[in-house]
C-alpha cells in the first residue's frame, strides 16, 4: 500500500468544532541499530530508503539524521476505546522510521483520527481514492468520545494482544524490525538495549480545564498546563507519564498546532527518554557490580563510545512546541538526570584513569 | 546469541537443564530469554515455578498464536515478576533481565508454512538484539520445530546472529547413540542445515553436546556399593566413554555434563543456592555443573573451530 506523495500528514489542525474532533494518535518505537559501528550517511541513507523513488531526508547538525519517505498503510477496524465502545475506523495511517547519528533507530506511525464527522464518512464509505488523497486520517463511524478514544489508546496493557482493534505499535514495530533487518547492518549492536515504546495523542483544549488543574502525582508522572488563553499554535496542557519499564505516554491538548511538529517531537522525546532508558540501566548494573579498585565496568565503555554524544534535547523541535520539551524538562527533569549520569559515569571514568596510573607507578 | 536446546529423545533433562541455565546466566549480570518451543508439551513454566503458565498459557497470546499469525507479538513473562520462589524475590541485585515466551496450553505440533518461518525469523532477530542469550527449547527428535528452526536460520537476517546448538543425552548406550544420530545422522542437525543452505564448517562447529543424569561412580551417593557394583560402574562408564568418542560425541564436543541430582530426578524445578546449602537436598556438584555450563554456553573459547 504505498500512496505517492510521502511525508507526514498535511500540516492540520485538532479541533473542536461543530461536533467534528480529531484526535491524532501515534507511536514511537527507539531502539539501539543491529550494528557494530555508527552507520556513515551513504549507509543510514540506504538503510531507510524504504520505499524505491522515494527521497530520504538526511540533516547532520547537531546529530546525523536520516529519515525515511512516508509510508501508508490502508486500515479498516474498530479504534480503540477505554470504555470498550465499538466504533470502526476507516482510511490510512502513516509510518517512518529514522536513524540518528547512525546508531538509534526509530520507527513511528501516527494517524489524525477524525471523530463524529457527518456525511458520506459515516452513511456509506468514501472510495478508497478518498483516502489515498488524506494519507494518515482515518475516519470513524459512529459517537465516540475524543477522551475514550484517547484513554482506550494510551493505556491499552499492550499493543500486542490478540483482537482486530487498530494496533499502531504491531505496525510500528513491524517497520522497526524490517530496518533492523537490513542486509547492509552486521546484526553485531555494541551492548544489548531494550527498545521502548512511546505513545502519545494530541487532543483539543480543553477550554474549561485550561490553565487550572495542574496534575501532581508522583515523579513519574508529570503535568504541565500553560496559559489559559488558547491561541493558534497553542499549548494548553502536557501529561507525560512512565507507565511501565518500556511503555511511555504523552497526552498533549493544544489547538492550531502542525501534526507534522507533532509528531517530531514525539520522535525526539522518545529518543532522548530511549538514551535515559538505556544509559540509567547500564549505570544501575554498574553501580551493583562496581568491583572497587577503580576499574571501569566493561558495560560503561560502549555507553561512552556510542551514547552520551547524541543527547540533543529539542535540537529537531519547533518553536511552537519548545514549551513542550521546556514543561517536561521542569518536571520530569530529563537533561538533570542525563547530566547526573553523564556526571556519574565522567567519575568512574577518572577513578579508572587514575588507577591506571597507580598501577603504572608500582 | 540464539542457543537451540534439542534432544533426540523426550526426558533427557533438555528442559530442565536449559532453565537452570538460563537463570545463572541471568544471575550473572546477562539479559536472558527463553522461548518453549516444544510446542506438544511445554514444562518451561512449570520449571520455572510460574504455576499461571505451568503447562503454557492460555488465551491465545503465546507463541503458537504468534507462529501461527493471530497476535501481533507472543506474550513475553517477566519471570523476575513469576517465578514463586521466595530466593529469587526481589529480583537478586545485578541480576539480568529474564524473560519467557511461553509454549500454549493443549498445543501441539504443527506443520510450517512461509509466513510462519518469516515470523519466527523477525522475532528471533528480535529477541537476539534485545538479548545476550535467547534460549529455544525445541521439541525432541526431528521435529517441525527443528526444521523451523535450521529454516530460520539459514535466512539472511539471521545468518550474520550467532547461532548455537545444544544437543542433550542421557549417559546410556542408547542415549549417545541416538544424539550423535541427530546431529550427525541422515536427516539429522547437520546434514538438515547444509540441505537448506547453511555453511556445512561452520554450523558443525557450532554444535556441542550436554550429559545429562550422569552418575558419578566416585560421588558419595554410590559409596555403599559393593565392591563388584563400583567396579562395573567403572567400567560401563569407561565403554560408554568410547562409545561417545567413536560415534563423533566425545569429549572434544562435549560442552558439559550434569550429574545424577536427587533433586532433579524427582522433580522438574530451579536448583538454587538454598537448595544446596539451605536445605541441602541438591547436590553442590550439580550446581557447580550447571555454573560450568551457563559459563561455557556464553564463552566463545568453548566453542572454537576444533
Ligand atoms: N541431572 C538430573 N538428574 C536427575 N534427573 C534429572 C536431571 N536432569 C533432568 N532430570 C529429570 O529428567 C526428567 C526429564 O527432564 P526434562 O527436562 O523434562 O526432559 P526433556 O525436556 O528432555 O523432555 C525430569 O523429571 C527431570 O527432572
Ligand atoms: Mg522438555
Amino acid at each position: 500500500m504505498g500512496a505517492e506523495g510521502g511525508g507526514c500528514a498535511e500540516a492540520g489542525d485538532a479541533t473542536s468544532a461543530g461536533g467534528r474532533s480529531d484526535v491524532l494518535v501515534g507511536e514511537v518505537r527507539t531502539g539501539l541499530l543491529a550494528n557494530s559501528r555508527a552507520l556513515t550517511e551513504p549507509e543510514a541513507t540506504a538503510v531507510v530508503a524504504l520505499r524505491p523513488g522515494s527521497q530520504v531526508r538526511v540533516s547532520v547538525r547537531p546529530v546525523p539524521h536520516a529519515v525515511s519517505p512516508g509510508l501508508t498503510l490502508g486500515v479498516h477496524c474498530p479504534v480503540p476505546s477505554a470504555s470498550g465502545t465499538r466504533c470502526d475506523g476507516l482510511g490510512t495511517v502513516l509510518s517512518r522510521a529514522s536513524l540518528t547519528s547512525g546508531r538509534l533507530v526509530q520507527a513511528s506511525t501516527h494517524a489524525r483520527i477524525v471523530l463524529g464527522g457527518r456525511g458520506p464518512a459515516v452513511e456509506g464509505h468514501r472510495p478508497w481514492a478518498h483516502h489515498l488523497v488524506h494519507p494518515g486520517a482515518i475516519e470513524v463511524v459512529g459517537r465516540l468520545p475524543a477522551d475514550d478514544l484517547a484513554d482506550g489508546f494510551l493505556l491499552t496493557a499492550t499493543g500486542d494482544g490478540p483482537g482486530a482493534v487498530l494496533d499502531l505499535g504491531a505496525v510500528c514495530g513491524r517497520l522497526l524490525d524490517q530496518v533492523q533487518e537490513s542486509p547492509i547492518l552486521d546484526q553485531k549492536p555494541p551492548f544489548r538495549a531494550r527498545r521502548t515504546r512511546f505513545r502519545f495523542v494530541l487532543l483539543p483544549c480543553r477550554h474549561t480545564a485550561a490553565g487550572e488543574s495542574f496534575r501532581d502525582s508522583g515523579s513519574e508522572d508529570s503535568g504541565t498546563t500553560f496559559g489559559p488563553s488558547p491561541a493558534p499554535g497553542h499549548v494548553c496542557r502536557v501529561d507525560f507519564v512512565v507507565a511501565d519499564e518500556t511503555l511511555r505516554t504523552l497526552r498533549i491538548h493544544g489547538s492550531g498546532l502542525g501534526l507534522v511538529s507533532v509528531v517530531g517531537l514525539c520522535e525526539d522525546l522518545a529518543l532522548h527518554d530511549w538514551l535515559l532508558t538505556t544509559v540509567q540501566h547500564v549505570v544501575a548494573g554498574s553501580r551493583v557490580r562496581a568491583g572497587g579498585g577503580g576499574r571501569l565496568s566493561s558495560q560503561l565503555k560502549p555507553v561512552i563510545d556510542h551514547l552520551l554524544h547524541v543527547w540533543m534535547p529539542a535540537a529537531r523541535v519547533g518553536e511552537e512546541l519548545l514549551p513542550v520539551w521546556a514543561g517536561l524538562e521542569q518536571r520530569a527533569g530529563f537533561s538533570r538526570q542525563w547530566e547526573s549520569l553523564v556526571g556519574w559515569i565522567r567519575d568512574q571514568l577518572a577513578l579508572s584513569l587514575l588507577a591506571g596510573l597507580g598501577d603504572g607507578a608500582r | 546469541m540464539i542457543l537451540f536446546a534439542t534432544s533426540d529423545k523426550g526426558g533427557t533433562g533438555r528442559s530442565v537443564t536449559s532453565c537452570n541455565v538460563a537463570l545463572r546466566c541471568a544471575l550473572q549480570h546477562k539479559d536472558v530469554c527463553y522461548l518453549d518451543f516444544d510446542f506438544g508439551s511445554p514444562t518451561a513454566g512449570a520449571i520455572f515455578h510460574v504455576d499461571s503458565v505451568a503447562r503454557g498459557i492460555a488465551g491465545g497470546c503465546g507463541l503458537h498464536s504468534y507462529l501461527e499469525g493471530s497476535v501481533a507479538a507472543p506474550a513475553e513473562l517477566d519471570l523476575w515478576r513469576h517465578i514463586e520462589r521466595a530466593e529469587l524475590q526481589p529480583r537478586p541485585a545485578g541480576a539480568g533481565r529474564l524473560v519467557l515466551l511461553p509454549g500454549e496450553e493443549g498445543g501441539g505440533e504443527f506443520p510450517i508454512d512461509d509466513e510462519m518461518i518469516d515470523r519466527c525469523q523477525r522475532l528471533l532477530r528480535r529477541l537476539a538484539e534485545e538479548f545476550e542469550l535467547v534460549i529455544v527449547d525445541l521439541s525432541a527428535g526431528r521435529s517441525y520445530a527443528l526444521q523451523l528452526a535450521l529454516e530460520v536460520t539459514a535466512r539472511p537476517a539471521l545468518r550474520a546472529v550467532t547461532t548455537r546448538w545444544l544437543v542433550f543425552h542421557r549417559w546410556t548406550r542408547q542415549h549417545i547413540i541416538a544424539a550423535a544420530g541427530l546431529a550427525y545422522g541422515e536427516h539429522g542437525i547437520v546434514a538438515t542445515a547444509a540441505a537448506k543452505g547453511h555453511n556445512h564448517d561452520r554450523l558443525d562447529d557450532s554444535v556441542r553436546f550436554v550429559r545429562t543424569a550422569v552418575p558419578a561412580p566416585e560421588s558419595p551417593q554410590f559409596a555403599s556399593l559393593l565392591p563388584t557394583q563400583a567396579a562395573w560402574l567403572q567400567e560401563t562408564d569407561a565403554e560408554l566413554q568410547k562409545l561417545a568418542a567413536r560415534r563423533g560425541v566425545g569429549r572434544s564436543v562435549l560442552l558439559g555434563s550434569v550429574p545424577l541430582d536427587p533433586v532433579l530426578q524427582w522433580r522438574e524445578q530451579l536448583i538454587l543456592d538454598s537448595d544446596v546449602w539451605t536445605l541441602r537436598i541438591a547436590n553442590k556438584e550439580t550446581s557447580a555443573a550447571l555454573d560450568a555450563l551457563a559459563d561455557d554456553v556464553l564463552n566463545d573459547d568453548a566453542w572454537e573451530g576444533l
